[in-house]
């Protein structure tokens, strides 16, 4: 039995209820495989042996209930709240923080009878492209581990990408569940603002975050977020409206779609082996059926700036409640209240983090706010009008996810702007609210995967997984 | 003329006072890391600065994307934190009651 760490959720679902093997059997095949891989990938920050196996146990007794996800083990990004278990958010402030509450997925993964492994490594406070900005562990790429496995989410993706479990939660503020799933070559969903409850989950850039699933595959995909989509009356942006089961229409093929290919996201700046990679499955699409139209989005060019002035401002307003005071560190030495809130801060909060709420700070300071922040939040609109625009052409979009394959450990530290380019493609759909999914479409530099990122209007998830669904059996 | 060369002719571009932002944020550095920091925040403002080639003309600035309407719930008593469970991650406590240092003067 020492390959089912290897089979998909999907796989597991059937094997489970035919008693092929038992919650308890698969769970100790994760932990075992998280016990031999993961001092070299670093993907977990916390493992939790004894809760997974309760889990596991109560599933096997019958008393998990029969959802899809029951008995199946799954690992949580470490900025969402786990009751009882440390959330660090991969910083210093948090090292030892127990939320007292559960996040809304996670009351979610727990009704639906899911085995919880533990929480994975990501940049500081989901800041980052690399997860190199994680202050408590290493992460490397499970494909090649000299290499990045992208950020923030890049536990979450490699623990998926190394067989260390089934799927995980990720969360995605400009590309922080498709860019590590891109560079691990696994499958990973930014769902529709509003969708998907942040309530529990760390907030970052609170009008852009929102949680995800990553899986190794389209239909696991859908699966997952099946199971952790819907209304949350404590998240004062979650949308309520029926949504439907997402693996119901995955396997209608593409014949007849219309599928937009913006000049935008294939210009300057893109690797070739990316280009070709994605445009050769533009291709694929279309002798499956589709029709590719050519598209142009004048205001992309302006998304990336527009992104990191409103992330950073709303970063800096969010981490303004970690002072020292009610939870997280607190640093040793202080004789005034003043000086216990900056020490506490300066201590706690890595570099990246302390950049992002100098720029957020800056952006919202008196004379630069209009310049700056405002800006931005027309801007933002251009980018809302600019996908509407090119949504009445087509049903969704092709682009690369990023504009390279993994990169070294190390290749991009120290130079902000250069790291921050590679979001380029990302950060638009965040920008516009939007759905995307991102899934291997081949190989480049060094035999890296290459992600391709299907992106659609506000809850066209549905559809987003019908398309990936299409290329990922093709020939099947 | 290409949008980034227009951005910075048309620059905002000045270094920030980063001492002056670090008081508004609650952050200290050394002098060392102010002139880093200085010089990484100026190049990164540069680049927000193509924001300023953007024509939004007659554009609304909405800090959320989606329509935001204020949620309201029936006014009922619901199971909530303990002060126990919501004291459990403080530093030190006293009493149910999070020891800080003195903010009133004599």
């Amino acid at each position: 039995m020492s390959d089912l760490t290897q089979r998909t959720i999907y796989e597991h679902m059937a094997a489970l209820r035919n008693k092929e093997y038992s919650s308890e059997e698969l769970t100790r095949a994760y932990l075992s495989r998280i016990e031999a891989v993961d001092s070299t990938i670093g993907a977990f920050i916390t493992v939790t042996p004894e809760k997974a196996l309760s889990c596991a146990k109560a599933f096997d007794e019958g008393k998990a209930g029969d959802s899809p996800l029951a008995g199946i083990p799954c690992g949580i990004k470490d900025n969402i709240c786990t009751k009882g278990i440390k959330t660090t958010c991969a910083s210093r402030m948090l090292e030892n923080y127990i939320a007292p509450y559960n996040a809304h997925v996670m009351d979610k993964l727990e009704q639906s009878g899911a085995v919880i492994l533990g929480k994975m490594n990501m940049d500081e406070f989901a800041m980052g492209s690399t997860t190199e900005n994680s202050a408590l562990r290493v992460c490397r790429n499970p494909v090649d581990t000299d290499r990045v496995p992208g950020g923030s989410s890049g536990g979450s993706a490699a623990a998926v990408a190394a067989k260390e479990a089934a799927y995980t939660l990720g969360s995605d503020t400009g590309g922080s569940i498709r860019q590590p799933a891109a560079f691990c070559g696994v499958v990973g969903m930014k769902p529709t603002y509003g969708s998907v409850s942040r309530y529990g989950l760390v907030a970052f850039a609170s009008s852009l975050d929102q949680i995800g699933p990553i899986t190794s595959t389209v239909m696991d995909n859908a699966i997952v977020l099946n199971a952790i989509v819907g209304h949350d009356q404590r998240d004062a942006t979650s949308i309520s409206r029926s949504y439907g089961d997402f693996t119901a229409d995955i396997q209608k093929g593409v014949k007849g779609l219309r599928i937009g290919i913006p000049k935008q996201f294939f210009g300057e700046g893109i690797a070739e082996d990316v280009k070709s990679a994605v445009l050769a499955a533009t291709e694929e699409y279309r002798m499956m059926g589709a029709e590719l139209v050519p598209a142009s989005m004048p205001s992309i060019d302006y998304a990336l700036s527009a992104y990191y002035v409103i992330s950073s401002a709303e970063a800096s307003s969010n981490l303004a409640r970690f002072d020292g005071i009610r939870y997280g560190y607190r640093c040793e030495e202080y004789n005034d209240i003043e000086e216990l809130y900056k020490k506490s801060r300066s201590e706690g909060f890595g570099k990246e983090v302390k950049k992002r709420i100098m720029l957020g700070t800056f952006a919202l300071s008196s004379g630069y706010y209009d310049a700056y922040y405002k800006k931005a939040l027309q801007v933002r609109n251009l980018v809302r009008q600019d996908f509407a625009n090119v949504f009445e052409q087509c049903d969704c979009i092709i682009s690369p996810v990023a504009p390279t394959v993994a990169y070294k450990l190390g290749e991009k530290v120290g130079n902000s702007l250069q790291m921050y380019m590679g979001d380029a493609y990302s950060v638009p759909i965040n920008i516009a609210g939007i759905p995307a999914l991102s899934l291997p479409c081949g190989k480049g530099e060094g035999g890296m995967p290459v992600g391709m990122q299907l992106i659609g209007p506000a809850f066209s998830e549905s559809l987003l997984y019908r398309v990936g669904y299409a290329f990922e059996t093709k020939g099947k | 003329m290409n949008k980034t060369e227009y951005a910075a002719s048309q620059s905002l571009q000045r270094n920030p006072d980063v001492a002056a932002v670090a008081k508004l944020a609650n952050l200290e550095f050394s002098e060392e890391e102010m002139l880093a920091l200085g010089e990484e925040m100026g190049r990164i403002i540069a680049f927000a600065d193509q924001l300023s080639a953007a024509d939004t003309t007659g554009v609304d600035a909405n800090a959320y994307i989606v329509p935001m309407k204020n949620v309201f719930r029936e006014d009922v008593v619901e199971d909530n934190f303990t002060a126990d469970e919501l004291l459990a991650a403080a530093v030190t406590t006293y009493d149910h009651y999070i020891v800080v240092p003195r903010v009133v003067e004599d």
